[in-house]
């Protein structure tokens, strides 16, 4: 489970992903977007994918599949 | 108001065939019927009057010796405006195509013109088909002809509007997530999104090459939707994402009915948001199926539930390619949510994709386990009926959703279509009702893939005996 992302955080994440070509009006508007982003991406990574049948899920990632 | 142009295309066809009537005379009144309405409706910003006519001339004058190329031959129809016609703008609703004209035929536009058809211009869309209103556009916003203060939906706004208030006898859309069936419902037609393969990509802008995205045809009737299919689906080598599968008759087993169908209302996920009218009128739809002999059967699709979580990884790949207009161009972006959408877009990881397309995957085994034995699921096609313009909260089984907010659009216009773009089934919105308020209400069938001509069968068979094609109060 990580940890959820501050918007201090997200915002440093915006200005070292678009580098100046945003105006700080822009950075806060684009801000809960990738706020909801990060949320969805934390839900994901807490989903129970782990002991599934792997033929269910076809990725050979899966530790049955690859040791 | 020409009465000819609300006729069914075999029907038209036949008289065209039969020369009891033009082309010309057909294009003539489609183009007045353009003039009376469009001011209303702006579905149909692009007209090309004189090449219209010109493929009308030709269209009559094949007749004249006998060559028939079918029921299109010389029907006057419409494209949507994210699809390329050779020497048109094509501005996929974005002011930064404006003057973008394009120098090749899309293949379904090829195919259309090898049926006879005749293209008289393009139709509104939502800009760069990333929204369900329709009303941010570089033409300006496209008006629901059932009452012009109500958005089309989209993004193929300009399609249904057009087709509904007789402006062409079909038109071809495109659908990523909702945007053939989502405004065909808001808009009281039929609207079908193939089995993804089925009809080619090639001409189609902006060029994914998203499974998600399939072009299909938005018309009055179901036999409509399926005569144009019979015209444009096929396999095309330029489209990477064609299938070359064993060629269907569309039109031919539309009066097979539903005995012997089995047909499975899904009962979870569809209703959260969904308004008791609508819910209302989808299970009464599904009695009448049963009554026509349908075996109808109730499930629950519980890994479903999940795809709220798993849609956004999909969607870096749709906007990828606009990423660099949406850092650059920023100030020339109508819908400041498909703007920062994309921009969000950058931030998608692979982590994340891969952890979605394990749940799609899981998800896609249910429903081909669903569907050994079901020949057809059953929904809404949306939750609520088309919703105002200048709404900001729009109303839902509780509560309301701001469509303003990021993802409120989408919940209310896409979010009961597109889990079938993401498991590439063939899905068609045909009308079962209106609202209290008087708007048309769509119900969604959904079939196996490449079984579009049983999707089809099954929605005839229903539009036969539900309330089928009505004329909206700008045409009455």
């Amino acid at each position: 489970m990580t940890m959820p992302a501050s918007d201090d955080l997200i915002r440093q994440l915006i200005e070292a992903r678009f580098a100046g070509k945003l105006s700080p009006e822009e950075v806060e508007t684009l801000l809960p977007y990738v706020r909801r982003g990060q949320a969805t991406s934390e839900r994901l990574a807490a989903f129970p994918l782990e002991g599934l049948d792997p033929r269910l899920v076809s990725y050979i990632s899966d530790k049955r599949l690859t040791p | 108001m020409n009465e000819l142009l609300f006729e069914p295309i075999s029907s038209m066809g036949e008289q065209l065939r039969t020369r009891a009537v033009s082309s010309v005379e057909l294009v003539s009144a489609a183009l007045e019927q353009i003039a009376a309405t469009d001011n209303r409706l702006n579905a149909f910003p692009v007209v090309k009057a004189e090449e219209a006519f010109a493929c009308a001339k030709a269209a009559d004058a094949e007749l004249v010796q006998g060559h028939w190329r079918g029921p299109l031959h010389g029907l006057p129809v419409g494209v949507k405006d994210n699809i390329a016609v050779s020497g048109w703008v094509t501005t996929c609703g974005s002011p930064i195509l404006a003057e973008h004209v394009t120098d090749f035929d899309a293949a379904v536009v090829e195919r259309l013109r090898s049926a006879g058809a005749v293209v008289l211009g393009k139709n509104n869309m939502h800009e760069w088909a990333l929204a369900g209103s329709c009303i941010q556009s570089v033409f300006g916003a496209t008006h629901n002809p059932w009452n012009t203060d109500h958005i089309t939906g989209g993004s193929s706004g300009g399609s249904a509007a057009a087709v509904a208030a007789g402006q062409a006898f079909m038109s071809i859309g495109t659908d990523a997530r909702a945007s053939i069936r989502n405004p065909a419902s808001y808009c009281g037609v039929v609207g079908l999104k193939p089995t993804h393969g089925l009809v080619s990509r090639f001409g189609e802008l902006p060029p994914t090459s998203s499974w998600y995205m399939t072009l299909g045809p938005i018309a009055r009737r179901v036999e409509d939707v399926a005569l144009t299919m019979d015209a444009i689906a096929g396999y095309d080598s330029r489209d990477p994402s064609s299938v070359e599968v064993e060629h269907r008759e569309y039109a031919a087993r539309l009066d097979e009915g539903v005995r012997g169908l089995r047909i499975a209302v899904v009962t979870n996920y569809f209703y959260s948001d969904t308004l008791p009218e609508v819910a209302e009128k989808v299970r009464s739809a599904a009695d009448t199926l049963a009554d026509l002999g349908a075996e109808v059967v109730e499930v629950e699709i519980g890994m479903l539930e999940h795809w709220p979580l798993i849609e956004s990884s999909f969607e870096g790949e749709n906007k990828g390619w606009l990423l660099d207009l949406a850092l650059e161009r920023g100030d020339e972006f109508l819908h400041d949510d498909i703007r920062y959408r994309i921009l969000a877009s950058a931030f998608t990881n692979t982590v994340d994709t891969m952890r979605s397309t394990r749940i799609l995957n899981m998800l896609r085994h249910e429903v081909q386990d669903l569907m050994r034995e079901t020949d057809l699921l059953l929904t809404p096609t949306n939750s609520t009926p088309a919703y105002r313009a200048d709404a900001r909260d729009v109303a839902v089984r509780e509560g309301t959703v701001d469509v303003e907010a990021p993802g409120g659009q989408g919940r209310i216009t896409t979010r009961l279509t597109v889990p079938f773009n993401a498991l590439a089934l063939p899905a068609v919105s045909v009308p079962c009702g209106f609202s209290a308020e008087g708007l048309p209400i769509g119900l969604q069938l959904v079939g196996r893939a490449f079984e579009d001509d049983v999707v089809l069968r099954a929605a005839r068979a229903y539009e036969q005996v539900g309330p089928g094609y009505q004329r909206p109060t700008v045409v009455r």
